[in-house]
């Protein structure tokens, strides 16, 4: 009796977690899927990490100016409002406290507050690469990031974004190396 | 053949001698012959033990590397795939162990090793597959909660340890994001409780030292992260008294002859590493009231924890002390006076460093005085003198914040200490004390740990011809020292001896043909440590079987977070040696069932 009482306990754990590890592959693909795409222009460099593996670290020239800063604080979870600029490539527009009913938006930490400079902490600073890609695509980032476009695709859907693509020289990054 | 069935035996022969049916001679032949019998199926037990704890942590770290290879020319459903697989067939697995009656426990082990580092695998992959944030903080906390239950419903004392150290890990990474690492503490209770209750079931007081000792070394790592540094210094406070009470209740088990002082030795470790590091200027620096932190950033609130932990330490320490089951003899005042020094230093930070500095030289010197350590102390005084020596040396080596008049002082008390333990105690004299035994063999084996590096792949010498010259001499010495306790342990194991003088022809071998010996010293350390353990299962010194068990981890966890070899070779060679454990296991398990029915 105990014994099965125990067993039932597995089964629902083990079902637990199986749900939660596909429930967030699911959501990923739903923003990938349905979200809306914007570009945003990257500075990538090649770090490690021991459990993910090599990665591209993402830094970004992102920032809001915004007159009332002084209403947030260091580490307030905030939604930031999209805006995609003429050249294609999208940019902060304002920052709300509440989640906007509509249009493009994403939930972000604030880093820190400088004056009326707003700093973040993207949700999409890190693109993970195949091992054997890792060191040649940092190469080529130093070629390539003098006046050519390296930018990345990401999907936004109802406050969350997840990665679509890292691309070189205009090209998707894994291509871009084969080439 | 199991123990409740040797002693049910035995009482049964007790009856028959005691109604004479035979007689006291026969009934001690046969007494010996179950013991020797129980004592042979005891140590195969062991090593399998050993052998399945290895096999699933190289098994589940395989997997880890060979998915952080990231697949990205695969498709993502292929992918998630790859980590969905084999987190199913673990579970899988599991799920039919609990079904299965009579499994011997080391496989629940083995299982939930793996289980719990698939659990990171799955939380990691899906971050990187989707490009998902890189804040190490939310995915050790994940790994964490979701790998808890691992630990209660296959009753795995390993994933238990695992669990320790990941929530340790979180601790560090919250801390260094600048979040607050107070959660620690309920999580960390999840843990221990599941090991208390483990301890106490087993009954073996090795097992409990090992327990012991894990949980104090999470709250050693964790008091310090979980500090909201408010107060700039207040960690030294904190550190020492911990130490202190570690310690001091290592008092209140006087009358258990058979205990291992698990809290003693580490109360010792860490006055003696807190006596060494705390003799650091620039620690000093910004100590006090004077300097508390108002930034946004430090939780103002939360620091009040900081508070409450120093005022409980010390109530503890008086409540150790009025309990009156512990004496303040003058050893365990010698180990609790560097609170003097601390709080010294905590109320003049400008002079912190100088009272440290004749602490640690008048505390090193008592540790070599026979009248002040009586014998039953002197492992205490003989561990915490090893410590001194060793970081004392490390200190000299590296020429850290010592300027060179202390620099000066501390060679001459080295001089002196090999003086007088060397040549004028008669009793233990050098070579045979068994902490100059521990330098050596300490020494020797971190020059092969140091070999395992690939990028230590040809021996280097710095440039400065002196130092080079030390550099020679220290490795022939602790090299030759190493090697010689080593053939000491293994006198009389031809097949060991092989092992063991193969060493310096790998060594001539690739210094002279330049070839690259990573591989071979990665592989002979390993099999020193599995060798070691072996020999010590056999010897029936559980400190030899520690020493060797704790080389091959340590090895193990080096190989899993160095960054020069790809993922693929180590993620394939770890996986590889692991399955050879399992195999080992699957075959040996059933061998000692067969012996048992016999």
């Amino acid at each position: 009796m105990r014994k099965s009482i125990f067993f039932i306990i597995f089964i629902l754990c083990a079902a637990a977690q199986l749900f939660l590890s596909v429930s967030s592959v699911v959501f990923n693909e739903r923003v990938l899927a349905r979200g809306e795409v914007h570009r945003f222009r990257t500075v990538p460099v090649d770090p490690y990490d021991p459990f993910r593996g090599k990665y591209v670290d993402l830094d970004f020239d992102l920032s809001l100016t915004s007159s009332d800063s002084g209403r947030y604080q260091d580490g307030e979870k905030v939604f930031v409002i999209l805006e995609r600029g003429a050249d294609g490539y999208s940019d902060f527009s304002s920052i709300s406290d509440t989640s906007p009913s509509a249009g493009n938006f994403i939930k972000m930490e604030i880093d820190y507050i400088s004056g009326d400079e707003i700093y973040f902490n993207i949700p999409f600073d890190r693109y993970y690469i195949d091992e054997d890609y890792a060191e040649e695509a940092e190469r080529a980032y130093q070629r390539e990031s003098i006046g050519t476009e390296t930018y990345i695709e990401v999907r936004v859907l109802n406050g969350r974004s997840v990665i679509e693509e890292l691309f070189l020289g205009g090209l998707p990054v894994i291509d871009y190396l084969k080439s | 053949m199991n123990k409740k069935r040797f002693k049910w035996i035995l009482r049964e022969f007790e009856i028959l001698k005691s109604e004479g049916v035979i007689s006291s001679e026969v009934f001690a032949d046969v007494q010996n012959y179950y013991q020797r019998k129980s004592e042979s199926s005891d140590n195969k037990a062991k090593i399998l033990t050993v052998f399945g704890i290895l096999g699933g942590l190289l098994i589940g770290g395989g997997i880890i590397l060979l998915l952080a290879h990231n697949w990205s020319s695969f498709s993502r459903i292929i992918q998630v795939s790859f980590f969905l697989a084999p987190l199913i067939a673990v579970q899988l697995i599991s799920g039919g162990l609990l079904l299965k009656n009579n499994v011997r426990h080391i496989w629940y082990e083995t299982i939930g090793i793996i289980y719990f580092l698939l659990i990171g695998a799955a939380v990691a992959m899906v971050s990187r597959i989707y490009h998902t944030g890189g804040e190490l903080e939310s995915f050790f906390l994940v790994w964490a909660i979701g790998g808890l239950p691992v630990l209660y419903l296959l009753k795995s004392d390993a994933a238990a340890v695992l669990y320790l150290a990941v929530i340790t890990a979180w601790a560090a990474a919250a801390q260094s994001s600048g979040g607050s690492a107070v959660l620690y503490w309920p999580l960390f209770a999840a843990a221990a409780l599941k090991l208390i209750l483990s301890i106490r079931n087993s009954g073996s007081r090795y097992y409990r030292a090992f327990i012991e000792f894990l949980l104090i070394a999470s709250v050693s790592a964790s008091l310090g992260l979980s500090l909201e540094k408010v107060l700039p210094g207040m960690w030294i406070l904190i550190y020492c008294s911990f130490f202190v009470l570690l310690f001091l209740a290592e008092g209140l088990y006087q009358g258990n002859r058979s205990r291992i002082p698990a809290a003693g030795i580490s109360g010792t470790i860490g006055i003696s590493a807190m006596a060494v590091l705390l003799t650091i200027d620039s620690l000093w620096e910004d100590v006090g009231f004077s300097f508390i932190r108002e930034a946004h950033r430090f939780h103002q609130t939360a620091a009040a924890a900081d508070y409450v932990v120093f005022g409980i330490l010390v109530v503890l320490i008086l409540f150790v002390i009025l309990s009156r089951r512990v004496k303040l003899n003058r050893v365990n005042l010698m180990f609790s006076s560097i609170l003097i020094p601390a709080a010294g230093g905590f109320l003049f930070p400008a002079y912190g460093a100088v009272f440290f500095h004749v602490f640690t030289l008048l505390f090193g010197y008592s540790l070599t005085i026979k009248e002040i350590i009586k014998d039953k102390q002197r492992f205490f005084a003989d561990t915490g003198l090893v410590l001194l020596f060793l970081s004392m040396l490390i200190h000299l080596a590296i020429y850290d914040g010592f300027s060179a008049h202390w620099i000066f002082l501390y060679s001459c008390f080295l001089i002196v200490i090999f003086i007088k333990k060397g040549l004028f105690s008669g009793s233990c004299g050098f070579g045979t004390d068994k902490a100059w035994r521990a330098v050596c063999f300490i020494s020797g084996i971190l020059i092969l740990y140091g070999l395992s590096f690939s990028r230590f792949d040809l021996p280097i010498f710095p440039d400065d011809e002196l130092l080079s010259i030390g550099f020679l001499l220290s490795m022939i010495i602790s090299g030759g020292a190493a090697a010689w306790y080593l053939i000491m342990l293994f006198k009389r194991e031809r097949s060991s001896a092989i092992i063991i003088s193969v060493f310096p022809v790998v060594v001539l071998l690739t210094i002279f043909t330049g070839m690259s010996g990573t591989l071979l010293y990665n592989l002979y350390l390993f099999a020193i440590g599995i060798a070691v353990v072996l020999k010590g299962i056999s010897g029936k010194s559980m400190k030899t079987a520690n020493a060797g068990i704790i080389i091959s981890i340590a090895l193990i966890i080096t190989r899993f977070f160095d960054v020069d070899m790809s993922f693929t070779a180590r993620g394939g060679a770890f996986i590889l040696i692991g399955l050879l454990f399992v195999l080992f296991n699957v075959y040996f398990s059933r061998r000692l069932k067969r012996e048992e029915l016999k």
